[in-house]
């Protein structure tokens, strides 16, 4: 795998020792600790200072700062999870192998220590879905939930604002949701109420 | 020149092509080899224009201050002070490391490394890409220039 093989093949002689290893990844321990803290608060917004985050674990900020330093080795378990609860995510301790831990250090970088707040996760964000047949119906048009292709009938009706709106830039509607189209369609009726009344002022 | 947008690295050589960094570094145990190592792929990985890592590299202590001087300061039984600067033939997208010192009581051994890499700096400027190499690891102990 080319992921991991530039890597793999700098460090298997000097992995044949175990001082040489086990330093090598107790080093990126730290170093990747203490760079996700400071990549966290600052994916968070500018709002997040160290002020704010130690405000939220109950620290002072020039602790904050001490642990967004690569050369800070004191952590604690106890420390990490005040930290997770403030960014919002859970802690993950974990024994690895040492491949595993190369293919972690091969792909370091700001990108990979990103992590989506539960507000912002994407398991339980509600999800852009397709608008539904239902709309379609409402409109007297039809057309497949497969192509939801906009006829000019439809979009003439809608002024083009319904389906700009829905279609374009999609609804934001949980899954489970999608499955309930009676709880969701005064949503829809809503909009669509809405749009014709847009329609109706610009005219 | 960056390669696919990281950092470049590169090692001194002093006037008779020995590479400064691979000398310092010739009688360290594994440990500091393996840590030493760690912290510069961590440099390697960073992308140019982002962020490096927190304190990764910071600017160089005592007097006179060598500006173009930094550190990749090491916590450890021996505090590691391997000295590096921007560039210096391409300041946006590459390292070259200069010199490498301790530091003992707050006070680097030997007293005047700073001055030292910037002598280095000054001397790589004037020879241009003879006066340097690819950075080597440190894993490699067979390699010892000195």
């Amino acid at each position: 795998m080319k992921i991991i093989s530039d890597l793999i093949y700098k460090v298997k002689e000097a992995f044949k020792s175990k001082e040489y290893r086990h330093a090598y990844v107790d080093e990126f321990l730290n170093v990747s600790i203490a760079t996700q803290i400071k990549v966290l608060r600052e994916q968070r917004g500018r709002e997040w200072s160290q002020k704010d985050l130690a405000d939220k674990v109950g620290m002072k900020q020039p602790r904050i700062s001490v642990m967004e330093n690569v050369n800070y080795s004191s952590w604690s378990i106890n420390t990490l999870r005040k930290l997770a609860k403030a960014f919002d995510l859970t802690l993950r301790v974990s024994f690895e192998s040492f491949g595993e831990r190369i293919k972690e250090i091969d792909q370091f970088n700001r990108e990979a220590l990103e992590r989506a707040s539960f507000e912002e996760d994407p398991y339980f964000k509600p999800e852009p879905i397709d608008i539904p047949v239902r709309v379609g119906m409402l409109l007297g048009a039809s057309f497949s939930l497969e192509s939801p292709e906009v006829s000019k009938e439809v979009e003439d009706k809608t002024m083009g604002r319904l389906f700009y709106f829905d279609v374009k830039q999609k609804t934001s509607k949980n899954k489970m949701d999608a499955y309930q189209e009676e709880k969701a369609m005064p949503r829809y009726e809503r909009l669509l109420e809405t749009n014709q009344k847009q329609a109706g002022a610009t005219q | 020149m960056t390669i696919n947008g990281h950092y470049q690295l590169f090692d001194y050589l002093d006037s008779r092509d020995r590479n400064v960094m691979q000398g310092w570094a010739s009688d360290f145990d594994e440990e500091q080899r393996g840590r030493l190592d760690l912290r510069i792929e961590v440099l390697e990985r960073a992308k140019v224009g982002e962020d490096l890592p927190p304190k990764l590299l910071t600017p160089t202590s005592g007097k006179p201050r060598q500006r173009h001087i930094l550190e990749m300061p090491m916590k450890g039984q021996v505090a590691l002070r391997p000295m590096l600067c921007r560039g210096p033939i391409d300041m946006g997208g590459e390292f070259t490391f200069l010199d490498g010192a301790v530091e003992r009581d707050r006070k680097y051994v030997p007293l005047d490394a700073p001055r030292r890499a910037e002598a280095n700096r000054q001397d790589l400027i004037e020879r241009g890409e003879i006066g340097r190499e690819n950075h080597k690891r440190f894993n490699i102990q067979g390699e010892r220039s000195f």
